[in-house]
Formats: structure tokens, C-alpha cells, sequence
């Protein structure tokens, strides 16, 4: 029997007057996973983010969390589930320290739980340094480890991150992916929204991907890396001139240079499947070819979500409902060849 | 300044409050000129030499000091008192803890009255230094620094309420009006020219008598104003202004049968007035905010009510519910209880009694039946009312116009009887009286109440309460889903672990958009 899902939503529709931000929105996370949310700005993903923090309410649907809906018991979602806006304020005249403390006491916790709590988030975020530094004088990302570090106050279950790494600088963003990884392994379950996809695929179990309040695709990254439908692409290098390689790819059939790279050719294959790659090495080992490196091309996921965007602007209104894909449902990666 | 190792039992909001207030610019920079000024003019009143001149040059600072202060700089600190919260964002986080919108409006009451408490402690010097100094009564200056205290607490209270109100401009606005009213018809008119601002003995025994018995509910009513505003969406605040309305009138009611059983004298009638004048402002005020209000979606906030089964829900569908539609015969109720009270203690002539009380339902609810007709449109509905009623006062004050310059015209009769409830009464007046509106309430309204009560009110009411009942399958429906969660979930507690959710599915579709009535 499948575990019941950590958050579950059906059918979602929200209005702001006439314009409907988020239009018949479903999807299910199970417990413990990493799932990144992707879509342009205004596709709906900050509206949904606050539902699922009873911080808006829907127009129409359903939204649970942890079994509980989002209507029926705001109190209880609020309990086990933190919420990281995208956009984020301290307070002025009240340090790191100060700030924390408030909320740990919004939050219910006294005494020597709260000191502990806090010492616990504040090595844990890598504030302790900084405790008695004015919280309005933190860099960027110190400001977000200051706002994960107050999410993680009432220990939640659930977090739900809002464009988490926006404007951090890399080693900020890598900080805190660090952090995002810690929180994956203690069992916690993330929704994560982003712009940077590549970032999100490194961090997330699976993607949802958004687009003018619809769900075009969950999945994993690398379900749209080697996306069976887009077009097959082959690193291939030589031992000594390129020429040889050109020319041989020119007398074959099915075969299409799209790139020419140092030692070597990308090239396009007509055909798809690991058969086809198969029989190009064959191919080209048998013609005598010295090839040194054959290397399956993994398609860019900016370029795949654009594919998909593309995909349903050309069939028109995209799809309402995308079935969600389970873990075991999802396609398993082909290793490279090499 | 640190406040490190304060309390667990404190409001957070007033820890949190206390650490930057004390050491925002405004409190550090008032608090220093305040005790420069205490000081430089105690100086300058020692090297005159005249101890009567010390002591009313003390008296004139201490006086012009201390009102400006706790009158004035805590009022308004408390008007911007969200302000940052509101701009920065800061207010969804804030919701997302387990503090209620009451504990932050408490939390933060208290730690202006607090900052207030502490510059009061400070000038206690001051006040020493003119009893030795100039010979000053010390117990009377100690009493009207504590009824500044009192009063300026209440203001603060008032003022935090209006900070919680969006826009900027109706803040400020009504925050003057406010202090203005409150003032104003708070002491000038019920004490006359022996008023508290001369520190007489009566006059400041008829203040504390004042803020003792309006200001408890007028404090509470504002904070629950305030909280409502701040509250998310699925907190209901409104069954808690209508039990305050109840106990208003329950308190003026008691206060009448004591005044007319115990005491043959009207020696306690000024104060008894003017608790009547508040009160009948506040239960207004709840009113209007019950019949701009949209019922609530949300089945958690049905749970009280079905606790108590078949009469929970009746007295949740006709008074208490949150929302419009329980509005409708609260309004009627709370209008029955005045006609009533009046009848009972003679309190006024039957005319004005059932004009006002003729007019209070359809007053109240007219703006809200007219803005139905604005329902297709993206108008949120506490604007939308708001719309009709400022459309209401322009189509008022311009027939006003039109009547003062033309006096007894008989064109003017048909859109007075047609104008909104409220206004009519203005109208109408004007209209026998060309400049009479100002007197309105003193014309005698025993026939003309009762005709334009017909042609506008009746109408109103009955479109109404026929839209309320057309809303209550919807109230059923929730409350069939909150006695589903009632069952499986009997109770809640802060501390204790998150209860195991129901065994129900998320529901396929849980429609929450508000009824359109009819």
C-alpha cells in the first residue's frame, strides 16, 4: 500500500478578480521527497506555495497537507509545515539572536527547549557568528540562512521554500544547497521553487513544472535529460584529424553533424534507442575509425522545459491534469556510453 | 540596550516590541528632548528665584510636556505601528506562528503602554521636585499623571486598531477623527467647561469615572477590530464583536434598572449618557463590519457552534455566524433590544425611539444589498460597501444642496423618500426646515418615520433577509463538515503532538467561493 501522500493537491483554481493564477492545478509529494517547482514568473507558483501555507485561500479545489486540508485545519497545516517567502525583511534595531528568539517564542517553545532550539538552528544555519550582528545588516545569503534558520524554528515537517537561491552569489547558493541536502537526509520533505533549473535538478527527487496555472510535467530531471521523444544527440572523438570523421559522416544516412567540437563532431541521430547508438559505434569501429570518446549528449533541462512549453503552446491549451508520476513510475536514466 | 533574559510568560510581541522600541530613533530622540526640556526649565526656574515662579513654570513644561507626549507622540506611534509590517511582508510570518492576531495586537498595545509607563517613571522627579519646589499638591498631580496614563493607554488601543487598516490615507484620516471624537464628545460635551483640562477634583473624578466604564469595552472592541484585520482569512473575529454587542447592551441595560430602581436621582445620568453615546457608536460600528463581512468558507469556524447541536446552528445561522447573512437578523435583533430598552426606561419620545430604531437595520444593511448589484465585478466586498456608502453621502449632501437653495420644492419629494435610509432623515429635515439638518434629530418624525420606513427600509430588509436565507444550505453544508471534524478531532492543545489527521481523503472539490444572494 503506497504511504499517503505529504502533500495532495486537486483540481486547485484561485482568482484574483479576472485573472485566474492557478487553474485546475493537481499534483501529489510523497513523505520524505525533494520536489522542485518550475514555471515562468506569473505561472502560478508563488499563489499555490501560499495555499499550501493557508496564507491564501483557494477559489475552487482542494489542498491537503500531511492529510489535512488546508481549509478545514489551517492550525494543524501551520504546525508542521515551514514557509520561506522569496522575499524576506528583519526587523531593524534587533540583532540575529533577538530575532530568532521571537519566533522561537511565536512559536511555542520556553525556556531551556528554546535556548536549546536555538543554539541547535543557529550552528546548524552557521549563525552562531553572527548572533549579535543587527539582523537588517546580514549579507544576502546570511539574510537566508537567517530565514531558513527561523523556518526550521518549530522543527517542520513540511518546507516549503520560495525561490530559496534567488539572488545568492555561488558559493552562498552552494551553502545553502548543502543545507537543502542536510534537511533531505533527516527525512524532511521539500517543495523547493526556482528559476535555476539545473540547480533544482541537482537538489530535487522530482520536478513540477508549471506553466499559466497547469502542471505540463512531473518528473525526474533526468526523465527530461533523456527525454525519448527529443532528438538523440552523440559526442563523438577522434584520434588525429576530424576530417576523416566529417567525411564518413557525411556519406551516412541518418546521421547529421550539428556541431563541430575540438577532436570531434556532435552529431544528431534520426533513429532513437540505445540500439541505435549501438549500431553507430559498431558502425564507425568497423569503417576504422580511431574513436577515443562516444558520449550520449543529455539535453539541457532549460532547453527541455522550453520543449515542453513548446510542445503545448503547438497542441494548443495544455492538458488540465498531468497524472502525477510516482517514484517507481518514473523512467529510469540510461547510463552514458562510453 | 539589551533584554536578553526576559521572561517566557511575556507576549512575545511585547518582548520583541520592548527590544526595538527602546531603541528605535523616535522613543530615544522623544524621550531625550522630553528630559532635556524637564531639565533646562528646571534650571531656569532655580536661577529666577521665586519658588511660585518655579512651580508654575514646572506646571506649564510638565503639563504641555506630558500631554504631548502620551496624548499625541504614543498615539501616533501606534497608528504606524504595523505600517512596516504591512510593506515589507513581514505580516505572513507573523500568521504563520501560533501567536493569534489578538496576542499581536495585545502584545503590541502593551509595549507602547509600557514605553509610555517608563517615561512617566522618569518624570516622577520632576513631579517630587515641584512639591518641594513650588508646593504643588502631590497626590492630585500623581492621579491626573495616572489619568493621562489611562486615557492615553485607550488611545493607543484606538489608534493600534486604525494601524491595522490598509490604506494609509483612511489610517491617518480616521485616526484624527478618532482622537477628535473621542475628545471631544468624551469630555468636552458630557462634563461642559469644568472639564478634566482644569484638573478639577469633579472633573477628574468624572474622567476616571469615564475611562472606567468606557474604556475596558471600547479597548477590547478596538483590539478584536484590529485583530480582525491582521487575522488570516480562517480566523473568525466576528462572533466575538457580536457577544460584545450583546454584553453592551446587557451592561447599559443594568445600568439603567440600577439608576431607575436604586436611585430616584439622575446624579449618575451624565455618565449612563454617555456610556449609552459609546456604546450606541460601537454597536454600530459592529454592525456595519458584521454586514460588509463575507461568511466564512471555512468549516473549522463552525465547530463551536455544531458542538451544541440544533440550537448551536440556529443561533449560529440568526446571529452568530460570521458573515453578511447571520448579519441580517442580528442587525433586527440588536434594533428590537434598543426599541425595547428605550420603551422600558423612557429614554426618548416614542418617535425618535422608532425612528432610530426603524432606521438602524436598513441603515446598516442598505449598502450591502446595493453592492450585490456590483458583485460581477472584482470589487472586494468590504470596498464595495464602502462604495455604496460614500455614493450614498455625495447623492445625500448634493439633494441637501439642491433643497437649502430651493427650499420647499414639491420635485424635491419623491428622491428624498428614495434616498438610502440614513440620509433621508437629513433630507427630510432640510426639506420643512431649509438648514435644519443640523437639527435633525430634533424634528418629530412620528408619521414621516414610519412612510419612508415603508418605502425604503421594508424593501431593504426584506430583500435581506431573503438573500440570508437563501445562504443557509451553503451554512449547511459546512456544518456537516465541521461536525465530521468534530468527531474526529475533540480537541487541540499548543503543546501537545500533532494529532494524527482524519481518516478522510482530500476531498475531491471543496467549492468556497461566497454565495451570490439572489
Amino acid at each position: 500500500m503506497p504511504a499517503a501522500p505529504i502533500i495532495e493537491v486537486r483540481d486547485l483554481y484561485r482568482s484574483f478578480g479576472t485573472v485566474e493564477a492557478v487553474r485546475g492545478l493537481s499534483f501529489r509529494i510523497e513523505p520524505g521527497q525533494v520536489v522542485g517547482f518550475i514555471g515562468a514568473n506569473g505561472a502560478g507558483k508563488t499563489t499555490t506555495m501560499r495555499i499550501l501555507a493557508t496564507l491564501d485561500q483557494p477559489t475552487r479545489g482542494s489542498a491537503c497537507v500531511a492529510g489535512y486540508d488546508v481549509l478545514e485545519h489551517p492550525r494543524h497545516v501551520r504546525r508542521i509545515l515551514g514557509w520561506m517567502p522569496d522575499h524576506f525583511t528583519a526587523y531593524p534595531n534587533m540583532d540575529v539572536w533577538e530575532y530568532l528568539d521571537f519566533f522561537a517564542r511565536a512559536n511555542g517553545l520556553k525556556g531551556a527547549v528554546r535556548r536549546e532550539r536555538l543554539r541547535y538552528i543557529m550552528e546548524f544555519t552557521e549563525l552562531t557568528p553572527l548572533a549579535n550582528r543587527p539582523s537588517v545588516k546580514l549579507s544576502k545569503g546570511q539574510n537566508q540562512r537567517l530565514c531558513l534558520a527561523r523556518t526550521l524554528l518549530s522543527d517542520p515537517a513540511i518546507l516549503i521554500l520560495d525561490e530559496p537561491a534567488a539572488g545568492l552569489d555561488p558559493k552562498a547558493r552552494l551553502e545553502f544547497k548543502n543545507l537543502v541536502r542536510i534537511l533531505a537526509s533527516q527525512g524532511k520533505s521539500l517543495f523547493i521553487s526556482s528559476h535555476i533549473l539545473s540547480e533544482l535538478a541537482e537538489m530535487c527527487d522530482s520536478l513540477l513544472f508549471i506553466d499559466r496555472g497547469h502542471i505540463v510535467h512531473h518528473g525526474s530531471a533526468d526523465s527530461l535529460r533523456y527525454d525519448e521523444r527529443a532528438v538523440m544527440s552523440v559526442l563523438v572523438r577522434v584520434a588525429g584529424p576530424v576530417e576523416a570523421l566529417m567525411k564518413w559522416c557525411s556519406y551516412q544516412t541518418g546521421v547529421k553533424v550539428r556541431e563541430e567540437v575540438r577532436q570531434g563532431v556532435v552529431l544528431e541521430l534520426a533513429s532513437r534507442g540505445e540500439e541505435a547508438l549501438r549500431d553507430l559505434l559498431r558502425q564507425l569501429v568497423m569503417d576504422g575509425l580511431p574513436v577515443v570518446e562516444f558520449q550520449r549528449q543529455q539535453q539541457r533541462l532549460e532547453e527541455a522545459f522550453i520543449g515542453i512549453l513548446r510542445q503545448q503552446a503547438i497542441g494548443g491549451e495544455p492538458p488540465v491534469n498531468v497524472p502525477p508520476l510516482l517514484p517507481a513510475d518514473l523512467p529510469a536514466a540510461p547510463p552514458p556510453l562510453d | 540596550m539589551r533584554l536578553r533574559p526576559t521572561s517566557d510568560w511575556f507576549n512575545p510581541m511585547l518582548v520583541r516590541d520592548l527590544r526595538q522600541g527602546l531603541r528605535s530613533r523616535g522613543f530615544t530622540v522623544g524621550f531625550l528632548v522630553l528630559q532635556s526640556a524637564m531639565v533646562f526649565f528646571v534650571v531656569l526656574g532655580l536661577a529666577s528665584g521665586s519658588s511660585q515662579d518655579v512651580g508654575e513654570t514646572l506646571t506649564g513644561v510638565f503639563g504641555v510636556g506630558t500631554f504631548f507626549f502620551f496624548l499625541l507622540c504614543l498615539p501616533l506611534m501606534a497608528t504606524f505601528g504595523f505600517t512596516a509590517e504591512f510593506s515589507e511582508g513581514r505580516l505572513d510570518l507573523l500568521r504563520l506562528t501560533q501567536l493569534s492576531a489578538r496576542s499581536l495586537l495585545a502584545g503590541k498595545w502593551l509595549s507602547l503602554c509600557v514605553q509610555g509607563w517608563l517615561v512617566a517613571v522618569t518624570l516622577l522627579p520632576y513631579i517630587v521636585l515641584r512639591y518641594f519646589i513650588g508646593g504643588f499638591d502631590l497626590t492630585g498631580q500623581l492621579a491626573v499623571l495616572a489619568l493621562v496614563l489611562a486615557f492615553s493607554a485607550l488611545l493607543v488601543g484606538v489608534c493600534l486598531a486604525l494601524a491595522c487598516l490598509n490604506s494609509a490615507i483612511v489610517r491617518v484620516v480616521s485616526t484624527i477623527l478618532t482622537i477628535v471624537f473621542l475628545v471631544d464628545l468624551g469630555f468636552a460635551a458630557p462634563f461642559g467647561s469644568s472639564g478634566f483640562l482644569q484638573f478639577s477634583v469633579s472633573g477628574l473624578v468624572n474622567l476616571a469615572k469615564m475611562l472606567a466604564v468606557i474604556g475596558p469595552p471600547l479597548l477590547w472592541l478596538c483590539l478584536e477590530f484590529g485583530a480582525a484585520r491582521l487575522a488570516p482569512a480562517a480566523e473568525n473575529h466576528d462572533t466575538g464583536q457580536r457577544w460584545m454587542v450583546i454584553l453592551l447592551f446587557g451592561l447599559s441595560l443594568l445600568g439603567h434598572a440600577y439608576q431607575e430602581l436604586l436611585h430616584t436621582g439622575r446624579a449618575g445620568m451624565p455618565l449612563l449618557n454617555l456610556f449609552d453615546t459609546y456604546a450606541t457608536c460601537m454597536v454600530i460600528w459592529v454592525l456595519v463590519q458584521a454586514a460588509a463581512e463575507e461568511p466564512s468558507p471555512f468549516p473549522h469556524t463552525f465547530r463551536p457552534f455544531v458542538r451544541w447541536g440544533r440550537l448551536g446552528r440556529m443561533l449560529g445561522r440568526l446571529i452568530l455566524y460570521q458573515g453578511w447573512p447571520s448579519a441580517v437578523p442580528f442587525t433586527l435583533l440588536v434594533a428590537g433590544l434598543f426599541f425595547t430598552e428605550g420603551l422600558i426606561f423612557n429614554l426618548a419620545t416614542l418617535s425618535k425611539l422608532s425612528a432610530f430604531c426603524a432606521l438602524l437595520p436598513p441603515a446598516v444593511l442598505f449598502p450591502q444589498v446595493a453592492g450585490w448589484s456590483l458583485r460581477s465585478t472584482s470589487i472586494a466586498p468590504r470596498a464595495r460597501y464602502l462604495l455604496v456608502v460614500v455614493a450614498c453621502t455625495i447623492f445625500t449632501v448634493a439633494l441637501l444642496i439642491v433643497s437649502s437653495v430651493n427650499g420647499r420644492s414639491p420635485a424635491l419629494t419623491l428622491p428624498i423618500c428614495l434616498a438610502p435610509p440614513p440620509a433621508w432623515v437629513l433630507l427630510w429635515s432640510n426639506y420643512y426646515n431649509p438648514g435644519g439638518y443640523a437639527r435633525a434629530w430634533s424634528y418629530d418624525y412620528t408619521q414621516m418615520a414610519w412612510i419612508l420606513a415603508a418605502l425604503t427600509s421594508v424593501p431593504t430588509m426584506l430583500f435581506a433577509l431573503l438573500a440570508a436565507v437563501r445562504h443557509w444550505p451553503k451554512f449547511a453544508s459546512l456544518e456537516e463538515r465541521a461536525e465530521r471534524t468534530v468527531k474526529l478531532q475533540p480537541g487541540f492543545s499548543a503543546v501537545s503532538p500533532i494529532p494524527p489527521p482524519p481518516p478522510t481523503d482530500c476531498p475531491a472539490t471543496a467549492p468556497t467561493e461566497s454565495t451570490p444572494p439572489a
